[in-house]
């Protein structure tokens, strides 16, 4: 079972969902390049220049683990790269849970994502203002230093820091991609869990994904906001349980 | 002594009231239950709008909604506090308000439920210079960046003008020394062959000089020893524009020949010493090195008022080593500067090589590194036919 984690933190994110299923399964985590504890010196502007790149590095990942017919579970932007590699790759996952997934955050005509372009632009402006504080030289220099913990310490906010650039790039990605056409390629047995009151992809975004991806069913969370792995953890685990078991009923038959 | 003076609490309350910071108190889903007058008279709500329902979340804007869901609440959540988080302010009546935000998660009690209470600072200045600081660090990042740019631009325009020159040169010399390879052998077939066949002629009449005249006589001889002068100079021109041992024989056999020829001339003692091992080496590479040895010894000659010089050529896996010496009074300046140096290193570059020349106490010293040649380089060395 692997779970890959959104925009915003690193797989910290997990802490509270993933340990639940340890016991049923081989729990795989990792940390996006350019968030957490990756190497930043990988990041390539070109190659993260598209979610292909993201979903590459999660293929890596699963060729080095040998996984085959893995539950993937990804939150928001990592449910598309899911979906990505799951399309690459169709063995590697027998089945996708998507967190709060949107294939598409800007409104685009009859669809509605959400956001408008000047909002994704707002965003980057905003975080520029949040990146003084702790600059691009510096961030690197204490998160690849592993034998002084005391330096990372010092910092707050350390659990979301990631380096200004690269997470100014990798939102910039995130909010402009628009993988719509993406979905209804998608055999892979899907469980959608969608939170209530969720601005960043609302429930008619999630019921967008349930009707254009077949093999899909979409689980409703009384949790609000965008991440219920942290604010309802339990229900979270539940859901997660219940679905693939479902899934997996309707498989057999 | 302990003393404790507890604060009034109509005191305490003007405190949270009237700070000169916003308080604001939220559930974890961001419903608003507790607000501070000062925050009230910042954003121009009333206590009722924002105590009914409403999410610390409403009050931002779409972009930092964004980052309030993916890092904010997160990070509340998994660290239990978030600090100095810069954040804007809907309001009702003015623009948004800059703001500059310290949160905290309390856990349940048994008498309160899960809440957050956030602090919030006035930074409208603070931005401005933030902002600020941030644009000159872009704009001298764009400076540094053209900067560099150019000056990349400009180093590699000048590689490859060097490159072009050096291949020029090489070019150039190669052309020189096919050219008098060309020369010496013109002169030696032709001219050579033409005053040979003089000269044999010249003899013939010679055996019938008793019939002539002594004034006539004494002209035969006389042209009959300039004739074989002549072809004797054509042929010392000849070789030294190209020695054909060089072809024939090998480096070693050429150097030999030439260094006699040269002491002889100028009466300069020159030591030619070549390891047993030396072998043979590709035909440029030999060229190249019997012309070094030729422009030094010219030097030599011309310069240095030395009257000894050793020439010295060395061999290992990896380089020809090529060294020659004199008693001499050094480099002179102009000659340091001069074409015929120049000429040399460009010879030893054609290859790889490297050549220093430095003073030899008395005298001076040159010595070329050229890499071995590597791989199959025989069919190179056949003479030149």
């Amino acid at each position: 079972m692997i779970f890959a984690h959104g925009y915003g933190c690193d797989q910290n994110m997990w802490r509270l969902v993933a340990p639940a299923f340890e016991n049923d399964y081989r729990v795989v985590l990792f940390d996006h390049v350019g968030a957490g504890k990756s190497d930043l010196s990988a990041f390539d502007e070109k190659k993260y220049g598209t979610l292909d790149g993201y979903a590459d590095d999660l293929l890596e990942i699963c060729a080095s683990l040998s996984l085959f017919g893995a539950v993937f579970v990804g939150h928001s932007v990592s449910a598309i790269i899911g979906i990505l590699a799951a399309l690459k790759e169709p063995g590697r996952f027998s089945t996708l849970v998507l967190v709060g997934p949107s294939p598409c955050y800007l409104n685009d005509g009859d669809y509605f994502g959400g956001f408008e372009g000047a909002d994704i632009e707002g965003l980057l402006d905003f975080l520029d203002s949040n990146h003084l504080g702790w600059s691009a030289q510096m961030a690197p220099s204490i998160m690849g230093n592993p034998n002084r913990p005391e330096l990372a310490a010092e910092l707050e906010n350390s659990f979301c820091r990631t380096d200004p650039d690269i997470a100014r790039h990798f939102a910039r990605v995130t909010f402009k991609s628009d993988n719509r056409e993406d979905l209804m390629r998608v055999t892979t047995p899907t469980l959608i869990l969608q939170c209530s009151e969720d601005v960043i992809a609302q429930t008619c975004v999630g019921e967008y994904v349930h009707r254009a991806m077949p093999n899909s069913e979409i689980t409703y969370l009384k949790a609000t906001g965008h991440c219920p792995h942290l604010s309802a953890p339990e229900e979270t685990i539940d859901a997660i349980r219940i679905g693939l078991r479902t899934l997996e009923a309707t498989r057999k038959m | 002594m302990k003393t404790h003076t507890k604060v009034p609490d109509e005191d305490l309350l003007e405190l949270y009231e009237e700070s000169p910071c916003g308080y604001l108190s939220w559930l974890p889903d961001g419903r608003i239950t507790r607000v501070n007058q000062t925050l009230l008279t910042w954003t121009g709500y009333t206590r009722d709008e924002l105590l009914s329902g409403k999410k610390f979340q409403d009050l931002l804007t779409a972009p930092q909604r964004i980052y309030y869901e993916t890092h904010y609440a997160p990070l509340l959540k998994i660290q239990g506090f978030v600090k100095e988080v810069a954040l804007e302010l809907n309001c009702k009546v003015r623009d948004p308000l800059p703001v500059l935000v310290n949160s905290k998660y309390h856990q349940p009690t048994k008498d309160r439920d899960a809440h957050v209470r956030g602090v919030f600072f006035d930074a409208t200045d603070r931005r401005r210079y933030e902002r600020q600081l941030l644009e000159s660090r872009r704009s001298l990042e764009e400076m540094v960046k053209n900067r560099t740019e150019q000056l990349e631009r400009q180093v590699a325009e000048r590689e490859s003008a060097e490159e072009s020159l050096k291949q020029l040169t090489s070019k150039l010399l190669q052309l020189r020394d096919d050219e008098r390879r060309r020369i010496a052998r013109d002169l030696h077939d032709s001219a050579g062959q033409l005053l040979s066949a003089t000269a044999m002629n010249l003899e013939l009449v010679l055996k019938e000089n008793a019939a002539l005249s002594p004034k006539a006589s004494k002209s035969l001889t006389e042209c009959v020893d300039l004739v074989r002068e002549t072809l004797k100079e054509i042929r010392i021109v000849s070789y030294l524009l190209h020695p054909p041992l060089l072809d024939e024989a090998g480096l070693r056999s050429a150097l030999e020949w030439f260094l006699d020829g040269f002491s002889k001339r100028s009466s300069i003692e020159v030591h030619l010493v070549i390891d047993d091992n030396f072998g043979r080496l590709p035909m440029a590479m030999e060229t190249a090195i019997f012309r070094i040895i030729q422009e030094c010894i010219t030097n030599v000659h011309r310069h240095s008022g030395s009257k000894t010089a050793t020439v010295k050529l060395s061999r290992t896996v990896d380089e020809i080593v090529v060294e020659v010496r004199d008693e001499g009074v050094g480099i002179p300046v102009e000659l340091s500067q001069g074409v015929g140096l120049r000429g040399m290193r460009e010879r030893v570059h054609q290859f790889h090589g490297s050549m220093e020349i430095g003073p030899n106490n008395p005298g001076a010293r040159l010595i070329a590194r050229i890499p071995a040649p590597v791989g199959d380089w025989s069919d190179e060395a056949v003479p030149f036919s």
